[in-house]
């Protein structure tokens, strides 16, 4: 159910990783997690769900900002956030949300195949930590503007793999015939879901549905399928990104 | 109170002078579980089309400093599946709903008009204006609207050329004028790619309007509703004080949902509910 309402920043920006749980922690030069205290209850967000959230009071920036939480435990909701953002100690942040729906991963799948190209692979880390958990196998696959994500950020449990510029990497065809299912982040705009699909029917004989999903994660003015200004073109009908999405079956997408 | 319909065959009675604008809520109960819906003065549809539109490809928001650009190419499923989909929400929607209609012909104009005239719950219709359209064209359009329905007809005219179609529109038998249309605003750098010529929506598009609406309202005696720029309760006043009878409010939605209700809840009961050229001792 999509609400809004306030939460506090609970933490303090540092500039090394401290082990306390309501602290900022600085991933990279570029990327801090940060843990924020909600008034979610647990379990109400999952893997692929997301917030909008809006840090000022003003009009500039005019959207919210989606925030794909990595772990959300304890009421401490904890997001990746890029270090230039500036966020102060005890700001108050403005969320709406949970918004989308959970990534649909089928409970026989025990083997999971994530892949970021070009994209902070926050939602898939998340996904990554709950199959884990769960005994699942995880082999996460970055690629392009994905391979500067910290790996010390993931747990040993995940195997990480780093994709060349041409989209290949050691193993690829095991890993593809290996996965139960794959789900797989990168721009929108890029025909990178497209190419995907292709190399999974040239290497297996049969895709079926619930195989392969992409998650679509555009700019999102209103969160709730009203502005449509997210609407995903497929085979039979349209998908909304915010709602229906963001991790989307590339069987049923127009390509 | 407010009649939108002054004149017409079919009364648009609001109880709060605060709505969405077209293209903002949805085409139903979308923000039900964020807006208290039954607060608001009506629900103005997103745009509909006879025939299905499919999203636009490319990029389609661009965040701006102070703004946005947003294209989405006007998708719906086409007033026939529309009206299959949404007909039980409208009937049940606890205010009037004005179905927002674009069409690019008189025969489209005419056929989605008749398919709403006799649909429970649709009180209104929006008839959204190209800003390249003529007085000519805006006329011809809401004289073949008034033949196929008898619901109230709202006319939505580009800001900018307000003053050269609000003759024509009001002429032809608009019952309300909606004055506003975001404005389009090119955009060619790089980054951006393919975003050039969108609508924009940016706070400054407020004096704009608001010298808009003072404009139209002491020059026609349709009632007027006010739009752009709209982001507080203060903003909401200053269109009422200008001569508006009623506010839509835009993206400001998107960004604090709530800002509706609180419009809504300023307004209601206060100076909007005079009826446009009323005398302040008729109300």
């Amino acid at each position: 159910m999509v609400r809004s309402g306030d939460a506090c920043y609970n933490w303090v920006p540092c500039e090394r990783p401290k082990p306390s749980s309501s602290e900022v922690t600085r991933l990279s030069a570029a990327l801090s997690r940060v843990e924020i205290a909600s008034d979610f209850a647990p379990g109400s967000i999952q893997p692929g769900q997301y917030l909008l959230a809006r840090l000022h009071a003003g009009w500039d920036p005019y959207l919210r900002e989606r925030w794909q939480p990595v772990r959300f435990a304890d009421r401490l909701m904890i997001v990746d956030r890029h270090t230039e953002a500036g966020d102060q100690p005890g700001q108050v942040v403005s969320l709406l949300g949970p918004c989308g729906k959970p990534i649909p991963i089928r409970r026989d799948a025990q083997h999971l195949l994530l892949i970021a190209q070009d994209a902070v692979p926050s939602a898939l880390v998340a996904l990554a930590l709950k199959a884990v958990e769960e005994g699942r196998s995880v082999t996460l696959v970055l690629g392009g503007a994905a391979q500067a994500y910290p790996l010390d950020a993931l747990p040993p449990e995940v195997e990480v793999l780093h994709a060349d510029r041409d989209w290949k990497w050691p193993a690829q065809v095991d890993a593809f015939t290996w996965a139960e299912q794959v789900v797989a982040l990168a721009p929108p705009e890029t025909d990178f879901y497209a190419r995907l699909w292709q190399t999974l029917n040239q290497l297996r004989i049969y895709v079926p549905e619930r195989f392969a999903f992409g998650l679509f994660l555009p700019p999102t003015p209103c969160g709730v399928g009203a502005c449509q200004a997210c609407l995903v073109r497929g085979k039979r009908k349209d998908y909304l990104a915010c709602t229906e999405g963001p991790a989307l079956d590339l069987d049923k997408l127009a390509l | 109170m407010i009649e939108l319909a002054v004149g017409g065959k079919r009364d648009l009675v609001l109880a709060n002078p605060a709505m969405p604008a077209a293209g903002v809520f949805g085409f139903g109960d979308e923000y039900a579980r964020l807006v208290a819906i039954d607060k608001l003065g009506a629900l103005v549809t997103n745009p509909i089309t006879w025939t299905p539109r499919a999203p636009a490809s490319g990029p389609r928001v661009v965040a701006m400093t102070g703004g946005m650009l947003l294209h989405t190419g006007l998708p719906n499923p086409g007033m026939s599946r529309a009206i299959r989909q949404y007909r039980d929400v409208w009937a049940a929607f606890p205010a009037p709903v004005i179905v927002h209609v674009v069409a690019t012909n008189l025969s489209d104009v005419h056929r989605c008009c008749a398919a709403l005239d006799t649909l429970e719950g649709v009180a209104g219709i929006e008839l959204g204006v190209h800003d390249q359209a003529t007085a000519a064209e805006v006329a011809d359009a809401l004289r073949e609207a008034a033949r196929a329905t008898t619901l109230p007809v709202i006319a939505r005219l580009p800001l900018l050329r307000a003053p050269e179609l609000a003759p024509a529109a009001q002429d032809a038998g608009a019952c309300a004028r909606w004055l506003w249309a975001r404005r389009r605003a090119d955009d060619a750098r790089p980054r951006h790619r393919a975003v050039r010529r969108r609508p924009a929506v940016w706070a400054v598009d407020q004096p704009l309007a608001l010298r808009a609406v003072g404009q139209a309202a002491s020059q026609v005696r349709l009632p007027v509703i006010g739009c752009g720029g709209i982001h507080a309760r203060e903003d909401a006043r200053d269109f009422i004080d200008a001569g508006a009878v009623a506010v839509q409010v835009d993206a400001a939605i998107w960004v604090k949902p709530g800002i509706l209700e609180e419009i809504a809840g300023e307004l209601g009961g206060l100076d909007a509910t005079r009826v446009a050229g009323a005398w302040p001792d008729e109300w």
